[in-house]
């Protein structure tokens, strides 16, 4: 069979959901919208708008923070987890890649929903901080609440990258290090670090575009008061109708994603010519 | 002034186990300053680990290892002045080969200069000057091999520990290296131990051998007494090539020993003094020493054994004959490709002869 039949379906499909819809928002970004009317045009004044205005690139701003927190989070605490499941030779390593992979499983709407339970001012959280004496802390409706939620629905992608790259280092390297007379933190430094960074960079790419177009978690653990630029997007559309704000927000969005996806491809590139 | 001790590595009944494997039983080795001591074994008989021990990357669960005759057991092993050479040569692909090189002296503080004529001369000494500014994945197999080797003894480690380094490369590239390997080593007087599961790399290579099995060190000696002098079966068939002739002692004296093979034919045999002093036992003679031909010229001492030919192999300086006794034990000859030299063919019946001086009489391992 010739290639091109082996990648039609996969092809139609991204045609049909991916790009037509994407065209259409394009289109619809810089159409007119006068009192809750939409009307065919070009325009720019939807961008214009929405970077001129105080609030709304507010919001854009802070969901820039939120996405480049969240990934260097997840890439940090991730790291040790991928190390134990590579290189450990633990009885538990089944059990911890289980726990890894089981929020994947999960939708993000339960695991959410299960944050706001844990996270609630008589949550469990709370009742802790209560103990030590600590709480009680506000840890919902707020941008706290909101990066912990994305951290752990994120972690796993971090995770899953991170180890990716890690397997491809064979431990003899390190060995080699340690034999030639690094400690373990030297070895750890001039070798396995570098050679990782590329999965660490994979890690946090993903995981800011994820978050930039995360709608569930902010949502949910946000309420009214946490605004993204994904509730924005969804706001403007089903509460204000104003579709052409909605495209022109999402269009800066994907622009943004698609920038952050080449600048760290040309970061691996550099990375691996190993 | 003390005296400089001779001996660069000790190991001492070190013992190792897996679970329930024991990976290295109670081995003992030493190996004097300059000295090439090659671990020939099979592969699973315990050779890594035993490296893996001197070098630190394992704790042994009994014995002690001695460097320069420092106890090192309790170092780990960053600092144990050890310098290895994997078999996959695990350098570091981030790394040119000239930061390679260097990664051990820079560990070791030394001054940038000194670095710089060090890693230098350890591209020369390597046969691959210029190449400093590629990185790994620019050279061959053999050119990174290379590469690890200079890492290696740039460091002028106490002793060069190599893990069947050559067994990633193809045959032609192996027997080159391995001299390679063998004039750096020798060049530079550095003391090393060499991990193989090739016999023949061992015996070119090595000034003494330790024949390893199943985590036991079954012989060690020079090359000449691992071949000639086997003092056990495994030995004898792990080295070269063996023929094992079954029977049962019959009489035995100072060092030779009369044996009846199971057709009832007497033989006489080669006895260590350590040697068996009765019962069943083996008979172990080199395909070179066996002869083919009748009873003409025999000065009456040889033993006369007859056997049925059963293939015959052209190898062109010697052809190989392989024959069936009336035993049934089957046991292979080879004869030098000379003028004149006796032929057999394919189900000839011949008679084999064989001075008692080699024949060796060895105890039948329990099975
Ligand atoms: N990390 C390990 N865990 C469990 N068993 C091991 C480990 N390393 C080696 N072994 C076992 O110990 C024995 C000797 O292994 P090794 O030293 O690697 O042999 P060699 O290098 O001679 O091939 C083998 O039976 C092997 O399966
Ligand atoms: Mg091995």
């Amino acid at each position: 069979m010739r290639p091109v039949f082996l990648v039609t379906p996969a092809l139609v499909y991204l045609v049909v959901l991916c790009f037509i819809p994407d065209v259409i928002m394009l289109a619809l970004s810089v159409f007119e919208y006068r009192d809750g009317v939409i009307y065919p045009g070009f325009t720019f004044e939807h961008y214009v708008g929405f970077l001129t205005d105080s609030f709304y690139l507010n919001i854009l701003l802070r969901t820039l923070y939120l996405a480049f927190g969240v990934g260097v989070l997840t890439v940090l605490i991730g790291y040790p987890v991928a190390y134990f499941l590579v290189r450990g030779r633990s009885r538990f390593k089944g059990l911890v890649l289980m726990l890894v992979l089981m929020p994947l499983l999960a939708s993000v709407v339960v695991r959410t929903f299960g944050w706001l339970v844990l996270l609630e001012p008589q949550g469990l959280v709370n009742q802790l901080l209560d103990v030590v004496g600590l709480g009680p802390v506000t840890l919902i409706r707020n941008y706290t609440g909101v990066f912990i939620g994305l951290v752990h629905v994120y972690l796993p992608y971090s995770i899953l990258s991170i180890m990716a790259s890690l397997s491809t280092v064979h431990p003899s390297l390190e060995l080699a290090a340690q034999n030639l007379g690094a400690g373990r933190v030297a070895a750890f430094r001039r070798v396995t670090l570098p050679l990782t960074l590329p999965g660490m960079v994979t890690g946090f790419a993903l995981t800011f575009a994820l978050v930039l177009s995360a709608y569930a978690t902010p949502r949910i653990l946000g309420g009214r008061t946490v605004h993204t630029t994904a509730t924005q997007i969804y706001d403007q559309m089903l509460f204000l109708l104003n579709w052409p704000l909605a495209g022109a927000i999402a269009v800066i969005v994907l622009v943004i994603s698609l920038v952050v996806l080449w600048v760290t491809s040309r970061v691996q590139g550099k990375l691996v010519i190993a | 002034m003390e005296q400089p001790s001779a001996t660069d590595v000790a190991v001492v009944g070190v013992t190792k186990r897996f679970g329930d494997v024991t990976a290295v039983h109670k081995v003992s080795l030493d190996v004097a300053h300059g000295e090439f001591l090659t671990l020939l074994g099979p592969s699973g008989c315990g050779k890594t680990t035993t490296l893996n021990i001197i070098a630190g990357f394992l704790r042994p669960d009994d014995g002690q290892i001695l460097l320069g005759g420092q106890r090192v057991d309790h170092l780990p092993p960053y600092r144990r002045d050890t310098a290895m050479v994997f078999q996959q040569y695990a350098l570091f692909p981030h790394m040119t080969v000239a930061e390679n090189i260097a990664f051990g002296l820079q560990m070791r503080k030394a001054p940038k200069a000194e670095i710089v004529t060090r890693v230098q001369r350890a591209l020369e000494i390597v046969r691959l000057p210029g190449l400093g500014d590629r990185r790994p994945s620019q050279l061959s197999g053999g050119q990174q091999q290379r590469v690890a080797l200079a890492r290696a003894i740039v460091v002028e480690p106490t002793v060069l520990l190599l893990d069947e380094p050559l067994s990633n490369l193809d045959l032609k590239l192996r027997e080159n290296l391995r001299l390679e390997i063998k004039r750096v080593q020798r060049e530079l007087g550095i003391t090393a131990i060499y991990v193989t599961h090739d016999q023949g790399e061992a015996l070119v290579m090595s000034d003494r051998i330790a024949v390893m099995n199943q985590g036991v060190v079954e012989q060690l000696g020079p090359p000449t007494e691992i071949y000639e002098e086997p003092r056990t079966a495994f030995v004898a068939e792990f080295i070269g090539t063996s023929n094992f002739l079954r029977g049962r002692l019959d009489g035995v004296e100072e060092e030779t020993a009369n044996i009846v093979l199971a057709d009832g034919v007497q033989l006489r045999a080669r006895r260590r003094p350590d040697g068996p002093t009765d019962g069943e036992v083996l008979v172990m003679v080199r395909p070179e020493h066996l002869a083919l031909g009748g009873g003409n010229g025999t000065d009456g001492r040889a033993n006369e054994l007859r056997a049925l030919v059963k293939e015959v192999v052209y190898l062109g300086s010697y052809i190989r004959f392989v024959a069936e006794l009336a035993t049934g034990d089957t046991v292979t000859v080879e004869e030098m490709n000379l003028p004149g030299a006796v032929r057999a063919g394919i189900g000839e019946s011949v008679t084999l002869r064989v001075a008692p001086e080699h024949c060796l009489l060895l105890a039948r391992p329990e099975r």
